[in-house]
């Protein structure tokens, strides 16, 4: 096995522990910190179905961005829906047996890389072309943008341009799943592709890509508006 | 309050995992780590248009640009399936070892999907 | 609220700085460009040593303050879920810089509402994040220094938390919560505001904002009682700490004395005379206002809505009915159960507490008023929505309840009424400009830019539809509106309260 085989290995498993352990600990501190008050934003639907069903809307549509700013929402939506798409579309390379979802999608041939690169590229541009957003942007936020177009270009390329053999890549990549190495195609653009989702895994906890999780806690979309009729009680309220 | 979060959190695990936990639970998620071996023709047939890591990832490419000039401006050449054929004779040991490995439809050969009938195995 | 506005009118003041004019009436609320700097002089007082600790907070800035703001902010970390997922998450997507009526008005970029948050994310990234601490000034992590603090005084206190931007934000991220938490932080280190804590140290002393005892505010009755029946010649009553009686009403003390608050506060005695009810006010709770909330403290705000319970266990009312006022009613429908609560006293048959407003559409709806609508022919009304009443809380039993539930009532007390552009009414609505406790005369160039946007929507209903009257249901929209309104050439009679519309037209003496 080549040492780049074995620094591959062994970066991938430091990246993947850092991201679940950076993602769940967050996630654990967010379901874990009381809300001493009922703040939903009303109209708030009365019933904890509705809640749900409001947060399905928000995180399916992108609802109260769709009402906010027209072309934020579709940058925005049609980004992540072609993220949700490709990630989908990887899982080739996780199952040696390929999930329902898989088959369903590839059935298509849609070039979801470029529909996934255009809104990055728009919402590069609009940071830098709105005064308010250019204004609000900090340095990190360009470099977010950054590194996700550099892995939907590597991307693209491996499947379109300068193509990949994704056998030998879903052999490396079986092989981590099942902690059996193998080796690490000798392909630079799968290989700087590949770095480049791995620094992304571990920055994701420390950052404002923690909206992933987050919006599932926002109390002012999750909370069930209904304090007349049940009395809210947190216990470090109580005591005070 | 603490149970509620740890409801919370638990309901979050599962919607996260879900596609992994249906994938587990429909096939056999620990099997064939190993990419498939598959039949290679007799070497005395001579090498192949192009080398072997060329061909693992660009095979298809060839297939379809040699398919537009024959079917369209009726040139044949190196790169037609016939050619292929002549050494890769078998599907299911040679193409769809590898294809189903990684859940790849091959464009050539289903009736419906393609424009090729299967070449019959000659063995 | 505390300022009587009624008393307070002229000519306006000359603008002190260029930035200070007067927002134009174009009649289109605009997205103006960002111009830098233009609202960082609005400083609101600080608070004396004296005010600042009848609440126990630290006289003026502490030795160690840098240190003592970010062990604060650790605390509320841990207590508020809102404050610790929404420092995380924004994304800076853009989407809510355009919402906020301070911005609309200032143009200032640190008015809008992500900027505004940053103030206190860049200490959050410093202090509390691997990001900030490895990465630095490239995540925007920012230690907390004098010029930042200054920042924070300026631009928290240009927040009214009415929560507009909250509603645009994907992840409902609601700088209410931020602004609350770092005036929280900047109390705790000795730089409280002078109106708002001034104010909760009275309800504390007195009992209420406007510092009435319960002396004046029996003679205050007393003059409203012979002022209706000059007027009517009907016995209404305005009875005070009466034990026993049906329904205790706690409403805001501009109410008793302010205009055209006081109106109101008639309006809602000729309905509790209408339906024969026993009703009190109380001289405990003489205060629904809680500007507890505004600084963000649990404790002060569970203090002084505590006095709320204790009237209640002194009179033995069976129902709780609250007056016309946005954040109390806030504080009332949301978090009184969980404050002060349970209310297992009171009659369960009806909400606990209930809006002035639920109380009397079901008495139209039921009949029991006889209306003259006509009485109010005089008026072409509209309404506008208390941002804290219509984002925070809710009336009725439906969502959305907020808006109908007023405009019903309002309805069935004149004959023309119109609605204001979509844009800036029910839950899009602008704020006032003067929640939040910056309802202070020092701050009035900024409240004028922030009424400019709600303004403007009442200008253009003005123009089209010949609207002269704009409802409310707060004291603070009351005593903002009356205030700001003549800046932008409007009258300020044509803001006034929902049950100075119902007075009017209730029909005395004509049912038992």
């Amino acid at each position: 096995m080549s040492g780049l085989t074995l620094f591959y290995t062994a970066f991938t498993y430091i990246a993947i522990a850092i991201f679940l352990y950076g993602f769940l600990t967050r996630i654990w501190k967010y379901a874990t910190t009381p809300s001493p008050l009922k703040i939903p934003l009303t109209p708030a639907p009365v019933q904890p179905a509705g809640a749900v069903y409001r947060i399905i809307q928000e995180v399916g549509f992108f609802k109260s961005l769709f009402y906010s700013n027209r072309i934020i929402w579709l940058a925005g939506y049609l980004f992540h829906l072609a993220l949700a798409i490709v990630l989908i579309k990887h899982a080739r390379f996780f199952f040696a047996s390929t999930p329902v979802a898989f088959h369903w999608i590839t059935t298509f041939e849609i070039w979801i890389g470029f529909i996934m690169l255009l809104p990055l590229l728009l919402l590069f541009l609009l940071r830098l072309v709105i005064d308010r957003t250019y204004y609000i942007s900090i340095m990190m936020d360009y470099l977010i943008l950054v590194l996700l177009m550099g892995i939907a270009v590597t991307g693209i390329l491996t499947k379109y341009f300068v193509r990949t053999d994704i056998v030998s890549v879903k052999q490396f990549v079986m092989g981590l799943v099942q902690v059996r190495p193998e080796a690490l195609p000798a392909d630079p653009i799968f290989i700087i592709h590949f770095t480049l989702v791995m620094l992304l895994l571990i920055y994701f906890p420390f950052s404002k890509l923690m909206h992933a999780g987050g919006i599932f806690f926002s109390p002012t979309r999750n909370q069930v508006d209904d304090p007349r009729e049940l009395r809210h009680e947190t216990a470090w309220a109580a005591k005070g | 309050m603490k149970m509620r979060a740890i409801i919370a959190f638990l309901a979050f695990l599962i919607v996260l995992t879900l596609p992994f936990l249906v994938s587990a639970g429909s096939g056999n998620i620990l099997q064939s780590v190993q990419a498939p071996e598959i039949e290679l023709p007799d070497p005395e047939l001579g090498e192949c248009v192009e080398d072997v890591s060329y061909m693992r990832a660009n095979h298809m490419v060839l297939l379809k640009e040699e398919r537009e000039r024959a079917v369209r401006h009726g040139e044949r050449g190196d790169y037609s399936l016939s050619n292929c054929f002549s050494c890769h004779t078998n599907i299911t040991t040679f193409c769809k070892r590898c294809h189903d490995y990684a859940g790849v439809k091959p464009g050539c050969f289903e009736i419906e999907e393609g424009c090729h009938y299967a070449p019959t195995s000659n063995d | 609220m505390a300022e009587t506005t009624a008393v307070k009118t002229g000519m306006p003041a000359p603008p002190k700085k260029a930035e200070d004019e007067i927002p134009q009436l174009t009649g289109l609320i605009p997205k103006p460009k960002i111009v830098r700097g233009t609202a960082a002089h609005y400083k609101a007082y600080v608070a004396k040593p004296e005010i600042q600790e009848k609440l126990d907070f630290p006289g003026s800035l502490v030795d160690n303050w840098e240190e003592a703001a970010v062990r604060r902010l650790g605390e509320l970390l841990e207590k508020y879920k809102s404050l610790q997922v929404y420092l995380d998450i924004c994304v800076r997507c853009g989407s809510c810089t355009d919402k906020c009526h301070y911005f609309i008005g200032t143009k200032d970029p640190k008015n809008m509402p992500v900027a505004r948050q940053d103030l206190l994310r860049k200490v959050y990234r410093k202090y509390f994040t691997l990001e900030g601490k490895v990465l630095g000034s490239l995540v925007g992590a920012i230690g907390f220094d004098l010029e930042l603090l200054a920042e924070w005084y300026s631009y928290f206190h240009q927040c009214s938390q009415c929560r507009r931007c909250s509603l645009y934000c994907p992840y409902g991220i609601d700088t209410a919560e931020i602004s609350m938490a770092a005036r929280e932080i900047m109390d705790s280190i000795g730089m409280g505001q002078k109106y708002t804590n001034e104010i909760i140290g009275k309800v504390h002393e007195i009992g209420n904002n406007l510092g009435l005892n319960p002396k004046a505010l029996a003679n205050s009755l007393e003059n409203v009682e012979e002022e209706i029946e000059e007027d009517t010649g009907a016995p209404v009553k305005l009875p005070l700490d009466v034990e026993d009686a049906d329904i205790l009403l706690v409403t805001p003390s501009a109410d008793f004395f302010a205009l055209p608050h006081v109106e109101s506060l008639i309006g809602y005695a000729k309905v509790f005379h209408q339906a024969g009810v026993n009703w009190t006010l109380s001289s405990t709770a003489s205060e629904a206002g809680n500007f507890g909330m505004f600084i963000g403290s649990y404790d002060q705000m569970k203090k002084v809505a505590l006095r709320v319970r204790q009237a209640i266990l002194e009179l033995r009312p069976k129902r709780l009915v609250v007056g016309e006022c946005g954040h109390a009613w806030r504080i009332a429908y949301s978090f009184w159960n969980t404050l002060i609560g349970p209310f297992d006293m009171l009659d369960p048959k009806y909400p606990r507490p209930q809006h002035i407003c639920e109380f009397t559409l079901d008495l139209i709806n039921r009949g029991a008023l006889e209306l003259d609508k006509s009485a109010n022919d005089e008026f072409v009304v509209t309404f506008h929505d208390s941002c804290n009443v219509a984002r925070a809380s809710r009336m009725g039993d439906r969502p959305g309840g907020q808006f109908d539930i007023p405009r019903e009532v309002i309805k069935a007390v004149v004959n023309r009424y119109v609605d204001m552009e979509e844009d800036a009414i029910k839950e899009r609505t602008f704020c006032c400009g003067g929640g939040g406790g910056l309802l202070t005369d020092e701050l009035l160039d900024l409240r004028i830019k922030g009424a400019y946007p709600k303004v403007q929507a009442l200008r253009n209903i003005m123009d089209t539809h010949e609207v002269n009257f704009m409802a409310l249901i707060c004291a603070i929209c009351k005593a903002q509106f009356t205030k700001v309104l003549p800046k932008f050439n409007i009258p300020m009679t044509v803001a006034g309260g929902v049950h100075q519309l119902v007075g009017r037209a209730v029909v005395l003496g004509a049912k038992e």
